[in-house]
């Protein structure tokens, strides 16, 4: 018996796709599922055999006391510094080394080494660099006379959370200058020549045709720099674990503590699940945004 | 007009410097710091160049074996992901790419949106279904975890690639009689060597970048790879050793760079012409 | 060429397979190793005299054993107790001190946790509160019970019943650094009460490094830990002040509270101490001479001697001496022990305890005395003349014998030590006022100490 076109695109599809989305449900797929289970009960590390419903009890403690709210504010502020910092620094740099300036190739490929240090000894790095009584930091920011005392940074409640972003920039500033340097090599070179003809500026040719150009790498480039910045943990964990007090709890700050420090685990869960609902609004505001003034599935091709 | 020019190219490259120096100064700090002795890591103003540069923060550090060990786990688990991901993701993005079915864009962003979740609230269930399944404390089960955290983008990334080769060039070689998976293997994958490239990279430095599902998934120092057994038996509770810190950090990531240098080339072309295509 | 890209391609993805699986076996191979030395020690057990029994294996989650400077100690108290034990293996889970709890806990949520755990007093109250761990008297035997100091067997029970073991018990003394003490041109002595320990860290504090950075006086450590809120509770009590009220009822809205919280405000804007700081930085600071004073409880020796640059040389550099008095007259301070907690998912309890038994005994903690100035918890043990040998010995039993008591323990109690250190933190790095800070304190507390 032969099997019908159908069946056999049907088969191969099946084995194209089923071990990815079995390894995805196995490790978070069902993981999800079950924390969103247990965000609904009384959970506690400290005694596992009980579990007790307990009525959106987890969530209803979550919205009663403002560190929810408070770690959502400082999640965003985080993200939407970052991302913005690294934007614009990522788009300068990517300028400057598109142009003519000396040793541009070994530049490009230089700069891209702190990318592939791990975040954890960056982590470390800047700690050391940060470190308010013999850092060099403090040091050089004295000499140059930019501040009178040194600097407490991560013990400094409108500090810490900066001196965090500087870490977290060093490390995803080289991915963003790459990304969109690439995108502007791959802007043909007459367009710019028309528009010099036309007499434009490079403040214009800027605008009207770099920025467009580059539109569907900036759009991939930040959505995957705010996600990842919204998961950041071990960053915030090694450098500040959440405070000065709790100028710098994110929401995965929050949530491990929660879970692990608390051992509330029910409440845990449930600051997850709401992360997830706001990632997923975040994402599709997103799309909606970079969606203006587009045709539709402009990011397909 | 010529001054102006002469001017802006000055400042252009006064900001590349700055630039440079804020992503590399850390690192020869770091360098630095791991070859001065404790008797003048305090001082102030610190020593710009070791006036008299020690090794035996060097010398402890590798003085028994287990730092090596670390670093050889980091490699066979980053290794395994990246082969897994790059499997996983081939098939699946093409799949994606050429078939139309039913939630195709419903699983597609269903895909996507787990990279969006924390690993942190996963963490206890993933800890419980591992130890049902006997995964805990073995490299299988760390591969698996890191695999999915690497493999969303890459599905998504690889997909862009298939999307860009032209379609015709399968249907004549299906009329020339070849098998499906011929098709994909002899026809396609060639062409995608870039994206290939690209999310191998990806997986490889993202799974070097792991802490969490390794500080919880493993707990046999053994099996132990670098960022967990660094946080574990170098941050230290009592004080802050920084020069051993730092030389621990420097080892770390000396060979992971020179690989990156050497392999840069690939890397770059491979990742932007996924991301800027996409 | 595509051929040849092919074949690149699957030979890579071969190779990397059979790299990851060549890992497993090496793992089989890592498994099978402790056995081999297990066949071995039948061996010798069955010539020599051991208590026979089949092979076990006790793992013992730590901290010290990825410690620099306690690891060598402990590896070789395991290994003295295979060679008694034959036919037992110790299998250390090194976690960092940070991490220990939520790792166990998580451990044993799946039942999986590590027979032997190391904790520390702030953290033991939870473990003594939760299902994972078991209660030891029965397995201690009253003898070994009676033999604990008072203070410290209060410190481990919980319900009535001793829950954990205090292993290395340290009072907190005060460490002050001579060399600073000179410069500033003060006595040589440690102050006797704390307004003469504000008054010489004022001194202190108007010294610069020769490079004119700032010396700190008196460092508290104020970072958001739950160690640093039982740091604070033995300040609270120099001040007469207390956790509980007459009625034996959670109150911390007192004057003695908040002016304790006054205290730390102001040595924190006068400069005289590290805004901030964990323990840990105060030991870097006091090693490089940037800081006169501060308490701690024994861990101390070593790290100066490492960090200073200075080796041993710097061991006459400072001194340590009773912690000054306050108001109370006297000098009070706490006492804090690394304990060992015997897991509930442990298949070999008696085992577990003997192992603890072996640790706490004699012997053992001689090495350990030794090595990083421990001590013992046991009075029997504590006597000794090893044990009394160095001023700083002598300061430290001294030290022992003005020790107040920690709250009893209670499910919340590491969360109100938590809460404490936050209280700390408001009024030295958000600048809240005491009073306020004191009041939400005790609100927070009622809550969680019920």
């Amino acid at each position: 018996m032969r099997l019908s076109e159908k069946k056999k695109d049907f088969l191969f599809l099946a084995v194209l796709i089923l071990p990815a989305l079995l390894l995805l449900l196995f490790t978070i797929g069902i993981p999800i599922l079950k924390s969103l289970y247990l965000s609904f009960f009384d959970v506690s590390l400290l005694s596992m055999k009980t579990q007790t419903w307990n009525a959106f009890g987890n969530y209803k403690k979550l919205f009663a006391d403002q560190e929810l709210v408070h770690a959502i504010g400082v999640t965003f502020r985080y993200v939407v510094t970052v991302v913005f910092l690294q934007f614009a620094l990522g788009m300068m740099l990517a300028l400057i080394l598109n142009g003519k300036i000396p040793f541009r190739r070994a530049l490009r490929t230089v700069i891209l080494i702190p990318w592939v240090i791990p975040t954890i000894i960056g982590a470390l790095l800047w700690m050391w660099l940060f470190q308010p009584q013999y850092g060099v930091m403090n040091f050089i920011l004295q000499r140059l006379e930019l501040i009178g005392k040194p600097l407490q940074w991560l013990s400094d409640i409108h500090l810490a959370l900066w001196a965090v972003t500087i870490a977290a920039l060093w490390k995803q500033l080289p991915f963003m200058v790459t990304m969109l340097l690439a995108g502007m090599q791959g802007i043909p070179g007459e367009m710019y020549e028309a528009a010099m003809i036309d007499g434009a500026g490079k403040r214009q040719q800027f605008f009207h045709i770099t920025l467009p150009m580059l539109k569907n790498t900036i759009k991939t480039v930040t959505l995957i720099a705010c996600i990842e910045n919204f998961k950041m943990f071990p960053l915030f964990w090694i450098m500040t674990s959440g405070g000065p007090v709790n100028a710098t709890t994110t929401l995965s700050i929050l949530s491990y503590k929660t879970a692990f420090i608390d051992l509330d685990l029910g409440k845990g869960a449930a600051t997850g699940a709401l992360w997830l609902v706001i990632m997923l609004l975040f994402s599709w505001v997103y799309n909606r945004l970079f969606a203006i003034g587009e045709g539709k599935g402009g990011a397909a091709h | 007009m010529n001054r102006s020019k002469r001017l802006s190219a000055f400042l252009s490259i006064l900001i590349a410097v700055l630039f440079l120096l804020f992503l590399l100064f850390p690192l020869y700090w770091m360098l630095l710091t791991s070859f001065k002795d404790n008797s003048v890591l305090f001082k102030l103003p610190p020593e710009w160049w070791p006036s008299k540069p020690v090794l035996s923060h060097y010398d402890k550090l590798f003085s028994d074996g287990v730092f090596l060990g670390y670093y050889r786990n980091s490699l066979i688990v980053c290794f395994c992901t990246t082969a897994v991901t790059l499997l996983a993701a081939m098939f699946a993005g093409y799949g994606f790419s050429r078939f139309e079915f039913k939630f195709k864009s419903f699983a597609l962003f269903s895909i996507l949106s787990t990279q969006m979740l924390p690993v942190v609230s996963l963490l206890i269930a993933l800890y419980t279904m591992y130890n049902n399944y006997h995964l805990l404390n073995t490299r299988a089960g760390l591969v698996i975890a890191l695999t999915t955290s690497c493999l969303p983008f890459s599905i998504w990334m690889i997909k862009v690639f298939f999307d860009n080769i032209p379609v015709d060039l399968e249907e004549s070689a299906k009329i020339d009689g070849a098998t499906r998976f011929g098709i994909l293997f002899r026809i396609v994958l060639p062409l995608t060597k870039p994206g290939l490239f690209s999310i191998g990279i990806y997986s490889f430095i993202l799974s070097w970048d792991d802490f969490l599902y390794s500080i919880t998934l493993i707990n046999k120092d053994e099996l132990r790879p670098l960022n967990a057994g660094i946080a574990i038996r170098y941050i230290g509770e009592l004080s802050y050793d920084w020069s051993s810190i730092m030389t621990v950090c420097v080892t770390s990531i000396v060979p992971i760079t020179l690989l990156f240098l050497f392999f840069q080339k690939y890397m770059v072309s491979g990742l932007t012409a996924g991301a800027v295509k996409g | 060429m595509r051929k040849t890209l092919f074949t690149g391609l699957v030979l890579m993805i071969v190779l990397m397979l059979a790299a990851c699986s060549g890992g497993k076996g090496d793992e089989g191979s890592q498994a099978s190793s402790p056995a081999a030395s297990n066949s071995a020690s039948a061996d010798a057990q069955a010539s020599g005299n051991a208590d026979s029994g089949e092979p076990i294996t006790l793992k013992f989650a730590s901290w010290s054993i990825s410690e620099e400077a306690t690891k060598g100690a402990l590896e070789e108290m395991a290994q003295k107790f295979t060679e008694q034990h034959p036919n037992v293996k110790i299998e250390f889970v090194g976690i960092p001190f940070g991490d220990i709890k939520q790792q166990t806990f998580v451990m044993a949520s799946s039942g999986n946790a590590p027979d032997v755990i190391q904790t520390f007093t702030a953290s033991f109250p939870t473990y003594a509160a939760s299902d994972i761990v078991i209660p030891l008297d029965d397995l201690l035997g009253q003898d070994y019970i009676n033999d604990l100091l008072p203070s410290y067997k209060e410190d481990y029970t919980y319900n009535g019943k001793l829950m954990g073991v205090p292993w290395a018990p340290s009072p907190y003394v005060l460490y002050w650094n001579k060399e600073l003490f000179k410069k500033a041109g003060l006595p040589d002595r440690a102050p006797q009460t704390y307004d003469e320990m504000l008054e010489f860290a004022a001194a202190i504090s108007k010294l610069k490094t020769d490079s004119g950075e700032q010396i700190y006086g008196l460092g508290e450590a104020t970072e958001k830990l739950p160690i640093n809120g039982m740091i604070a509770l033995r300040n609270i009590y120099s001040f007469n002040g207390s956790v509980f009220g007459a009625d034996g009822k959670v109150n911390v809205n007192t004057p003695e509270v908040i002016e304790t919280l006054k205290y730390y405000q102001k040595i924190v804007k006068d400069g005289l101490s590290p805004q901030g700081a964990k323990l840990k930085d105060l030991r870097n600071l006091f090693s490089i001479g940037r800081l006169g004073m501060y308490s701690d409880g024994y861990y101390g020796r070593k790290v100066f001697q490492n960090l200073s640059g200075k080796g041993e040389a710097f061991d006459s550099a400072w001194g340590a001496a009773l912690i000054p008095t306050n108001k109370t007259n006297e000098s009070v301070s706490i006492g804090e022990a690394h304990g060992l907690v015997v897991s509930k998912d442990s298949k070999h309890p008696e085992m577990a305890v003997e192992f603890i038994k072996f640790l706490t005994d004699e012997p053992m903690i001689s090495l350990y005395h030794d090595n990083s100035d421990v001590m013992s918890a046991r009075k029997s043990i504590a006597v000794l003349p090893a044990f009394n040998a160095s001023e700083f010995d002598k300061t430290l039993n001294d030290q022992l014998l003005h020790i107040k008591p920690l709250p009893a323990n209670n499910q919340g109690l590491e969360q109100a030590y938590l809460e404490i250190a936050t209280a700390v933190q408001k009024v030295t790095v958000a600048g809240e006022s005491p009073e306020n800070a004191a009041a939400e304190l005790d609100s927070k507390l009622k809550q969680i100490m019920k």
